[in-house]
């Protein structure tokens, strides 16, 4: 019999509480709940930056302020991601897990998969860029990040649905180093989105409605598992609302790796 | 009495490797002994934390190369510790550059 995974799917949320959310259902399977797969939006659209990263290396806060754009720390490592229009997976199973297990390399690998698999059904060439991307044309449509703790695996990535390039590289500083070392003349060229390959309007609610579907339908086919819609336990809910204050919402966390 | 070593707190450092994410390293000096070390960038360790003991674990060497890396790497090795987008030989690298090397 196939194993039975917990299906949430939020509308679009802040920041804080998307990030809250995930980490919550982290502790939720490491105290032996349900493995979940979570799709979500983001409004209003904020910057979240990797575990390693400093807000003011990543970031213009002038903009950002400016601009009512908050600055996350994830809990993930990974690099600075303006999140707009996109849709987030997020993937919460016990690291024993046979299905996603092995070495973080593969893990991110197999994880992805589902994803690719879906843009190519959708005419789309995507491919997997090692560590954690996915491109289409040598183009970054998903970039995904991954912690492992409390035995736990939690995993979690975007698809962008359109890009709007100036309000990106306002909010995001682009290290000179990285981007010459891919031989981009430009971060438009480093970076592309859904609605740059397909005819469909991807802010259309049915599109949307539909995508979700065949997100959670492409995991749950690669992976042998069978997605039972749900929503927080009660005690998710709590933690969740603990976990923005102590964290997301926490200028010492937002800025612990500052020198 | 001697007089205290100057403390110097240099530019931080970038560098992107074949392969690896971007590290960016920041540096303080006291002398010629590193008095602090902060590893920051798009890489990933786990478990998470570990950054922290690593970047202690620079604190009162000398940049030598070879040896921030053995040191690193028999922190890896003793902790469990993994690091992916990055390495034990590119954060040495990072902490010689930083301080003029």
């Amino acid at each position: 019999m196939m194993d039975r995974w917990r299906l949430i799917v939020d509308g679009p949320l802040q920041g804080s509480r998307n990030m809250a959310v995930d980490y919550a259902i982290l502790r939720e399977v490491a105290a032996g709940g349900t493995p979940t797969f979570r799709l979500y939006r983001w409004y209003p659209p904020a910057v979240t930056i990797g575990y390693f990263q400093v807000r003011e290396d990543e970031t213009d806060a002038v903009a950002c302020a400016a601009e009512g754009i908050p600055v996350i720390r994830r809990i993930t490592g990974g690099g600075a991601v303006f999140h707009d229009h996109e849709i987030t997976y997020s993937l919460a199973v016990p690291l024993e897990d046979r299905r996603v297990a092995g070495t973080v390399a593969d893990s991110y690998r197999i994880i992805v998969g589902p994803l690719i698999g879906l843009l190519g059904d959708m005419g789309i060439d995507a491919a997997f860029r090692p560590i954690n991307d996915i491109t289409v044309e040598g183009r970054k449509i998903s970039g995904s990040a991954q912690t492992r703790r409390e035995g736990v695996l939690l995993q979690h990535g975007t698809l962008l649905l359109s890009v709007d390039y100036d309000r990106m590289f306002r909010y995001l500083a682009v290290p000179a180093v990285k981007s010459s070392g891919r031989n981009h003349a430009s971060p438009r060229q480093a970076i592309t989105a859904l609605d740059q390959w397909i005819s469909d309007d991807v802010s259309d609610r049915s599109f949307l409605d539909e995508l979700t579907g065949r997100m959670a339908d492409a995991y749950a086919e690669s992976l042998g598992v069978v997605m039972s819609p749900g929503g927080l336990t009660a005690r998710e809910e709590e933690q969740s609302l603990s976990i923005e204050e102590e964290l997301f919402l926490n200028g010492h966390w937002n800025d612990k790796r500052k020198k | 009495m001697r007089p205290a070593a100057a403390v110097m707190q240099f530019r931080p450092v970038e560098l992107k490797r074949e392969g690896e994410k971007l590290l960016r390293l920041y540096l303080t000096l006291e002398g010629d002994t590193i008095a602090r070390v902060r590893i920051t960038g798009d890489f990933f360790v786990y478990p998470e934390e570990a950054i922290e003991t690593i970047e202690a674990s620079l604190e009162g060497m000398k940049r030598e190369e070879e040896e921030l890396i053995r040191r690193i790497e028999t922190l890896i090795r003793s902790r469990g510790i993994q690091l992916v987008g990055i390495s034990a030989e590119t954060i040495a690298i990072a902490v010689v550059m930083a301080g003029g090397g």
